[in-house]
């Protein structure tokens, strides 16, 4: 039934996958009037959720595609289901993988850090030994540790890792674990804005499209009747297209990122927009500056 | 089991000078309980420890103790001994001194950091600290220092919680929902926890309009279990029925050999009315409770976001107004709290206004929704004081406008079907209704009254749907009269007509068919006591016209009571005459009250 397909990892020490596959949705009867907010909202309310089949939590999703032209209303459920394709990206940690977080709670013997300001890790003490890494982490500071154990399936994902390294900032006083939204940007950013930048395209050139589709649904669904058809009535979605494109939900955050970079700017998001960064065996960060000597971050 | 194993019991001196009660030493190793109880050697003091964590006996200082070496083998703590949180979780600690507290703080932040899956528990735990002690409602809206500072402690707890764990919030809105306190659990339960839930929204502006939709679902769900009989009665009768209370204990004394069914049924009755008397208390303390909060949010910052400030209150409102109280059938004061909200700012009605005629005229729309919005928007604009002239005006206008627009599209339609053309119906009703309540702010002026006679009434009234017919009997009187003193438009002949062809029709099933509308006025009079002082000033009382020589005897008007007959006629030409809508018998009381149900509310004579 479903067809997935990696699309890779957006990049390391995040535990994200990129991946497409195929969907169910389960809408409500009140949306029989208005598919595309259904679909929206079904789609946003997988978001920060544990998908089982997709065996971890959805971050984002984009390129969400209705997959037939009808939906199904089997025996007596009120609920219409249908079927999208869409790319999700997923937050899939495993036992072993490594993750990057920012420490946001430090007691005797426990860090707590954030993963991608949102998952909580909890790097226990395990062994009790006194030489620790963990006396030495300071509240904002980042840090990768290990996963060892890992439960996604509660209302609340639970991680529990080993520390791996605690990262030094370069002037030693370390950023307050509010402001870490621009350190991790940073990180993020030779593999996501290409993507953005699309995104943004796209959108626009699909809004036109819609635009045009939604009154012919309207007009669609308006004169059209539910039918009988053996033993699964069908509802008819859109009779025009056998895709309807749906915007891409994720407007928020990505208005709330374009307020960012405009708030600030003189963070250091454009500067990493046009080099890439390498990482050394060490695992320090360092892009090549015009004259192609090495600059660490 | 034996009190003799436990471990570290210290001297009976020390114990001695706490309280006279016996305390049992905690133990304070919990690292060896707790792996001695994975291990599965010693399972007993784990037990041990259970229980005498539940017998609630335990002095501050052994309480202390354990907490502190909970916080240090908080790594232990995880979900194979979920007992023993839980329990550590329940104790009573907001009640004792501020080290306990504290500690308290601290253990539960390092749990729920280290052991993310306890996080619901330990929320639940928080918000049951919400419930307060005692049982006397509070004397003003506000609790007692001791109290206040109990629950600080506890918002504090919660707000590092959604700190340290970003996704908590939404377990948080679950708990508060599980945690609310059930509406016969009593008054002051149910006050507390309110108020510490707006608390909630002043440090958590983003969780507020999930929050807000929450309370108004459990207050609208007590809401319509009180009848507002029953509340027009406590009033009136609250000494009679106290009397009556005391009598009925007293006969069911005497006649315990043999309880007749009608004593048995008696004695339910007034238990119901006790039940739905508190149930009443509480929704006046919870009404109080959200005006409050209203008050206080505007006032808050009252500067130049004041206007932004007032706006996005009302939109959480209008939000959940739209989804909730629209759909909802026989609530009398929860809409009380978007009337208040109007009467912050002179734009506010006119947004709700907006918002309830966009509802009207939205096809895709329910028509019951439709219907019970045209009902808001009459009693609104005849009840708000802040509905201006101007306002007034414009809404008469689009109604009007819409009323002839769809009388020109109906041309074909002979009979008068309220269930074909409900929507038309309630637009026109609610048309004579706030004709009828503000004719004196409308003909004020000459320049009114040509505005008014412009609306087109009486070709309205005489078209083919015949939109008084299905009207309210009072609210078609008293529109007649109000448009025939001012000689707008000419109703008798219609009404006259209409009682003469008014047959009784009897379907299939037996039932006698509805042919009135099914009347809806959301803002008739508010009878809740205490939450009163929040409406009163901006609500608007019925207004008769004068004119001497109305004066009417109680028999003639118990004779126009339902449909006038036709002989009868001549004095319902006169304003005073409109029907009574209540009994007969209750007349005498009428008098000097409003009649309520389904009744719009005028004054009757």
């Amino acid at each position: 039934m479903e067809i997935e397909e990696h699309m890779g990892a957006t990049s390391e020490g995040d535990a994200c996958v990129w991946v497409h596959c195929v969907k169910e949705l389960y809408l409500q009867p009140h949306y029989f009037n208005q598919v595309q907010k259904g679909v929206g909202d079904a789609m946003n309310a997988t978001i920060n959720k544990y998908q089982g089949d997709l065996a971890g939590v959805v971050r984002q999703h984009k390129n969400v595609k209705l997959l037939s032209v009808d939906g199904t209303i089997t025996d007596e459920e009120s609920y219409i289901k249908l079927q999208v394709e869409a790319d999700f990206e997923v937050f899939r940690p495993f036992v072993g993988c490594k993750l990057k977080g920012v420490v946001n709670k430090v007691s005797a013997n426990n860090v707590s850090c954030l993963v991608h300001e949102l998952f909580n890790v909890s790097c226990p003490n395990t062994m009790g030994s006194d030489d620790w890494v963990g006396y030495n982490a300071v509240l904002g500071q980042e840090i990768t540790c290990q996963v060892t154990k890992v439960d996604l399936s509660g209302r609340i994902p639970y991680i529990r890792a080993s520390i791996v390294k605690l990262h030094q900032t370069e002037n030693g006083n370390h950023k307050h674990f509010n402001d870490e939204e621009e350190e991790e940007v940073v990180e993020e950013e030779p593999v996501e804005t290409p993507k953005k930048k699309k995104k943004k395209k796209d959108k626009s050139g699909e809004r036109v499209k819609e635009k045009k589709k939604k009154k012919h649904d309207s007009e669609e669904e308006a004169s059209s009747t539910p039918k009988k058809k053996s033993k699964s009535r069908r509802e008819d979605v859109s009779s025009e297209s056998e895709v309807i494109e749906i915007p891409e939900i994720d407007i928020l955050k990505a208005l709330k990122r374009k307020r960012k970079s405009g708030d600030l700017p003189d963070s250091p998001r454009p500067k990493s927009k046009k080099r890439k960064l390498h990482m050394n065996e060490a695992g320090d960060k360092f892009y090549y500056d015009d004259d192609g000597g090495p600059i660490f971050v | 089991m034996s009190i003799l194993r436990l471990e570290g019991t210290p001297s009976r001196a020390s114990l001695a000078g706490l309280t006279p009660r016996v305390h049992f030493a905690l133990p304070s190793d919990i690292d060896s309980i707790v792996s001695n109880f994975l291990t599965g050697t010693d399972k007993t003091r784990y037990q041990e420890l259970l229980v005498s964590l539940k017998s609630a006996s335990n002095s501050d200082e052994n309480l202390i103790n354990l907490l502190e070496s909970c916080y240090t083998n908080v790594n232990k703590l995880d979900e194979r001994v979920h007992s023993l949180v839980i329990a550590i979780l329940n104790l009573n600690w907001n009640s004792s001194s501020d080290t306990l507290a504290s500690k308290f703080q601290q253990f539960l932040l390092e749990l729920v950091a280290t052991h993310t899956y306890f996080t619901s528990p330990a929320l639940e735990s928080l918000l049951r600290k919400f419930y307060g002690f005692g049982d006397e409602p509070w004397p003003s809206t506000k609790p007692s220092v001791k109290e206040e500072l109990h629950f600080s402690r506890v918002h504090e707890t919660i707000n590092q919680i959604l700190k340290i764990i970003p996704m908590s919030a939404n377990v948080l809105l679950q708990a508060c929902d599980i945690c609310f306190p059930f509406m016969k659990r009593g008054s002051r339960v149910n006050q507390s926890y309110v108020y510490n839930l707006f608390k909630i929204c002043t440090y958590r502006p983003e969780m507020r309009s999930k929050i807000l939709s929450l309370i108004i679902k459990k207050v609208i769900s007590i809401d319509v279990q009180i009848p507002r009989k029953l509340l027009e009665a406590l009033d009136d009768d609250e000494e009679e029925m106290e009397t009556d209370a005391k009598m009925d204990d007293t006969e069911t004394v005497f006649t315990m050999d043999d309880v007749s069914r009608s004593a048995a049924s008696r004695i339910t009755s007034v238990v119901d009315t006790n039940m739905q008397q508190q149930l009443a208390q509480t929704l006046d303390l919870l009404m109080e409770q959200i005006f409050v909060f209203i008050k206080e949010f505007c006032s808050r910052d009252a500067d130049e976001n004041e206007i932004i400030h007032h706006q996005s209150i009302f939109m959480d409102f209008l939000d959940i107004f739209e989804h909730q109280l629209l759909n909802v059938h026989g609530s009398h004061h929860v809409q009380f709290c978007m009337f208040y909200l109007c009467t912050l700012r002179p734009i506010l009605p006119e947004l709700f206004l907006t918002a309830l005629w966009s509802k009207v005229t939205r096809m895709g729309e329910n028509a019951v929704v439709r219907q019970t919005a045209a009902h808001y928007i009459a009693s609104v604009v005849s009840r708000g004081r802040f509905v201006s002239v101007n306002a007034t005006r414009s809404i008469l206008q689009q109604m009007s406008k819409w009323c002839h627009a769809y009388v020109e599209a109906q041309q074909d339609a002979t009979i008068c079907d309220v269930k074909m053309h409900g929507i038309f119906y309630s637009v026109c009703q609610g048309l004579f209704y706030i004709v009828a309540f503000r004719h004196a702010d409308l003909v004020a002026t000459e320049k009114g009254l040509k505005w008014v006679q412009s609306l087109g009434l009486a070709k309205l009234v005489t078209s083919r749907l015949n939109p008084l017919k299905p009207c309210l009997p009072a609210v078609a009187q008293n529109f007649a009269t109000v448009t025939r003193t001012y000689q707008i438009a000419y109703c008798f002949t219609v009404l006259e007509k209409n009682s003469r062809s008014q047959l009784p029709t009897v379907s299939l099933s037996g039932q006698q068919t509805v042919t009135n509308l099914n009347c809806f006025f959301p803002f008739d009079p508010y009878l809740l006591n205490r939450s009163a002082v929040f409406v009163n000033d901006q609500y608007r009382e019925y207004e008769p016209l004068e004119q001497p020589g109305d004066e009417r005897s109680d028999s003639e008007n118990e004779e126009t009571f339902g449909t006038p007959p036709k002989e009868s006629l001549p004095k319902c030409m006169s304003p005073g005459s409109f029907t009574h809508l209540v009994s007969p018998t209750k007349l005498s009381r009428s008098l000097d009250k409003f009649s309520y149900g389904s009744s719009p509310g005028f004054k009757a004579y």
